[in-house]
């Protein structure tokens, strides 16, 4: 390494620890990158790796699949564990532990791969099913998949290796969400005997993954080995995995530097432009769930005039924040759902995304709707934290833009901490607008996260948005079997969405995996949040 | 006296702890944030998964019953449960504490030997070596410790390869590889200050009448030194070394945040931001009692080093 790469990394490694924040550096390339460029899965491994340390941005706090949401759990909790149906690389699903068939639009049948086995040798059974499925709905556990089973009535094993799901009404969603965290098979046996302990560092979990649970201690991490058993397809070929929490970005990017630790997939890293530019780690960057947006939370203040809320929209220097919060690592944003949930009927999807227009900034259109609405003057106040520097830098480009078309912008800033506040206590909320955030759906659809914020039940409408076109466009898709179908009512629904804003959406970021060059493999899409990542990683 | 003494020490680290864990408590109380936050990530709550999650942590009980469960647990040696993690926090803070432990102790080494060792030069040889000791440490006093882990980790990490980046090692000697960086990261401003507060104590001492007089009677340096320098700036010595060694237990969750080392100092941290209520409490009571066991072994090496110190004498007697 020369001495100006030793200088330039030391320099901006203080400077991102000192501001919390760091720009691209002026010397260092601009790479436009568009969802072409974006790729699934890196080459699989055609050796065995020796142990390895796989970083998370903080340490994991449970392997539970009822409280597992977040980047870290996730990460842990899909080396382990499987779910009835896949999630491919590519965002479809195919079969996992089961297969699912239909008899009629309300009963489906899962039927077990009868070769699915435990870690301690015994079988997946349909007993194990219905019971990891009645865990996840049970309202008493607390779990936060209670509501996707909504449209279920009941769930009973028809045979040893075969369960039956009865529905209320049709519902397509449930696919995705079995093929994602809802749809965890864990051993009831070894959940029963474990009981509070289970899913903690103590009670570990039992589960049929090609990597086995180890051990887990807090302040070194959780560790995965091999099952040399694996019923199923993978080559898990890495000796050891050891998932660590890793909060300095700093820290992270020399190690990652270094080849201390083997890999990660940061949901946004200041210092990307670094690890880019370096030749001992490979970044790449694929489809994602994720979009970044401002939530609207009040319908009742200066943003109820849907004028305001598109004017607002218009007035965004977009750009601003692709390449300074994402460094370049985000796609544009069209619709409120990321291209990068395309899987199924994903042609007639991303036809209609292209055909939607871009979210350019034009001010003049935007004063225009802003004193049509009569709104000139009136105030706004987001909710952010100018501790969080992407959620402060989003917030300051929404001031930016409401200042230049004659819209007073007020910050509520709250402490780090404090953020998280705004989405689940509505107190909180009060006397705020609106509040930046970066949210993503339990599977690749659309639909997920959309449903989530325009539904009037949706666990995201926090501003109690309720268009009767959308929710019904949106209740349809739900129940239309064929995906092509399907697909033109969410369509319908997304360009409704957007005419109405009930949240703006500012980018679209791509999932992003930083690895050691001596490793290939991994899952690069955002599928690694919901089905095994490592199954083919190893060295190159 | 001496028993009577430790006695009383005792029931001053008894209020001590109470008067803090109230402290503690009280202010992760009323901080900003919800302790169901950290648990859900951010992932909203049905209103019933948070009822139940409220009624299994205490978190729909006022203030004083939430702080009379954590303080009638402790008393039977349970911390409580950490909301996040389902774990029990004694276990949790075992896990972590060797390491801020074993960091503090290196650093405390580093501080003694270097800092000791420098001042003493400095004090005892004026000249060209004094005043580049004085310039160094002018210079490594200003240094924050996590400048310094970012200036270590570029040099000595990353570019040169000597040391590793992260984490805590395998083994002895994995731990000193691993610990060495941090630690030095840790005790650099410190060993500059021990370093001058020594070179001051020494030089006062040798300017005194009675050393120059034995000096002048031509009893050997040697002995001059250790019989009656050293002897003399023993004192203010330990007590800036008591004092910079307690703070490092303090400073040093910033040097294991970039080091990425899993103490108890960035864990609590973590858990405050997380209000992490019983995890908050275990670690701040462990990190009290640290800190008045290094004023307990100061004051104690006090009484060795003078035999005119009483212990728990008053301090106008």
């Amino acid at each position: 390494m020369n001495r100006r790469h030793l200088t330039r990394i030391t320099a901006l490694l203080v400077t991102c620890t000192v501001a919390a924040g760091c720009g691209r550096s002026a010397d260092s390339p601009e790479t436009s990158r568009t969802a072409g460029d974006l790729r699934s899965t890196t080459t699989a491994a055609t050796k065995d790796a020796d142990p390895i340390t796989w970083a998370v941005y903080r340490d994991v706090q449970t392997i539970d699949p009822l409280y597992v949401f977040d980047y870290p759990d996730n990460t842990a909790l899909t080396l382990f564990c499987e779910s009835l149906l896949r999630t491919q690389p590519d965002g479809t699903i195919t079969d996992g532990l089961a297969s699912l068939s239909r008899t009629d639009p309300t009963t489906l049948v899962l039927d077990l791969d009868p070769d699915a086995t435990f870690w301690d040798g015994s079988k997946v059974s349909a007993e194990d099913v219905v019971y990891s499925l009645e865990r996840q709905r049970d309202p008493e556990l607390g779990g936060f998949y209670a509501a996707t089973f909504s449209r279920v009535d009941t769930i009973t094993a028809t045979t040893d290796e075969q369960v039956t799901i009865r529905l209320k009404q049709a519902d397509y969603w449930l696919d995705g969400e079995l093929a994602s965290l809802p749809g965890v098979v864990v051993q009831k046996k070894y959940v029963e005997a474990k009981g509070a302990d289970y899913g903690t560092p103590s009670g570990g979990v039992m589960c049929s993954g090609a990597y086995r649970f180890e051990s887990w201690s807090p302040a070194s991490g959780v560790v995965a080995v091999p099952n040399d058993h694996y019923w199923g397809q993978a080559e898990p070929r890495v000796a050891r995995i050891t998932l660590k929490g890793v909060v300095d970005e700093a820290a992270l990017t020399s190690s990652l530097i270094a080849g201390e630790i083997g890999g990660t997939y940061p949901p946004a890293i200041s210092t990307l432009p670094v690890l880019e530019d370096d030749k001992a780690v490979t970044v790449t960057q694929g489809p994602g769930y994720a979009t970044a947006a401002l939530v609207i939370s009040n319908l009742k203040g200066t943003l109820s005039d849907v004028r305001v809320r598109q004017a607002l929209s218009l007035a965004l220097d977009r750009d601003g924040i692709v390449e300074n919060v994402y460094h370049g690592a985000a796609t544009e944003a069209r619709w409120l759902a990321n291209p990068g949930t395309f899987a199924s009927a994903r042609d007639t999807y991303q036809a209609a995304y292209d055909e939607s227009p871009a979210l350019e900034q034009d001010l003049t259109k935007a004063r225009k709707l802003v004193d049509e609405a009569g709104a000139a003057g009136r105030t706004i106040t987001i909710g952010m934290s100018s501790a969080i520097p992407d959620i402060a830098y989003t917030a300051g480009a929404f001031k930016t833009a409401g200042e230049k078309i004659g819209l007073k912008v007020e910050f509520k800033s709250v402490s780090a901490e404090a953020f998280i506040n705004f989405f689940i206590d509505p107190k909180a909320r009060e006397g705020i607008d609106a509040f930046p955030t970066v949210t993503y759906g339990d599977y690749a659809d659309p639909a997920a996260l959309s449903a989530t914020v325009v539904l009037p039940d949706g666990a995201q409408n926090y501003s109690g948005f309720d268009d009767p076109e959308i929710t019904s466009l949106m209740e349809q898709a739900r129940g239309t079997e064929d995906p092509d179908a399907r697909a033109k009512l969410v369509i319908e629904a997304q360009r409704k969405t957007m005419e109405q804003m009930p949240w703006i959406p500012t980018a679209q970021p791509n999932a992003v995996l930083v690895t050691s060059n001596q490793l290939t493999g991994a899952v690069s899409s955002f599928a690694y949040m919901s089905s095994p990542w490592a199954d083919h990683l190893g060295a190159r | 006296m001496r028993l009577g003494y430790l006695l009383r020490r005792v029931a001053m680290l008894a209020v001590t702890l109470l008067v803090a864990s109230f402290a503690i408590f009280a202010a992760t109380y009323v901080a900003p944030g919800n302790p169901l936050a950290a648990l859900s990530g951010g992932k909203t709550l049905s209103p019933e998964a948070q009822a139940v999650l409220e009624k299994r942590y205490h978190l729909d009980e006022g203030f004083a019953a939430q702080y009379w469960h954590w303080l009638s647990g402790a008393l039977h040696g349970d911390l409580g449960v950490s909301i996040p993690l389902h774990e029990d926090v004694s276990s949790l803070i075992a896990d972590r504490a060797w390491i801020t432990l074993s960091l503090v102790l290196y650093a405390a080494v580093i501080i003694v030997v270097l800092g000791i060792g420098l001042g003493l030069l400095a004090g005892l040889r004026p000249g060209w070596i004094d005043s580049s000791i004085l310039v160094v440490s002018s210079m490594a006093a200003a240094v924050p410790a996590f400048v310094a882990a970012i200036v270590l980790i570029a040099v000595f990490a990353v570019s040169l390869g000597w040391f590793p980046t992260i984490g805590t090692g395998d083994g002895f000697l994995g731990h000193l590889e691993h610990l060495t960086l941090p630690a030095v990261a840790l005790a650099l401003s410190s060993v500059a200050v021990v370093a001058r507060v020594t070179r001051t104590a020494i030089r006062e001492e040798v300017a005194r009448e009675h050393v120059q007089t034995a000096i002048s009677r031509g009893i050997p340096q040697h002995f001059v030194i250790t019989r009656h320098v050293l002897r003399n700036a023993a004192i203010p010595i330990t007590t800036v070394t008591g004092v910079t060694v307690a703070s490092l237990i303090a400073i040093s969750s910033v040097v294991e945040t970039s080091f990425g080392l899993n103490g108890l100092g960035q864990y609590l941290v973590k858990s405050a931001q997380g209000k992490d209520i019983a995890v908050v409490q275990g670690i701040s009571l462990v990190l009290v009692v640290a800190f008045v066991l290094v004023n307990l072994v100061v004051d104690t090496m006090y009484a060795v080093l003078d035999p005119r110190v009483e212990l728990g004498a008053k301090a106008a007697a």
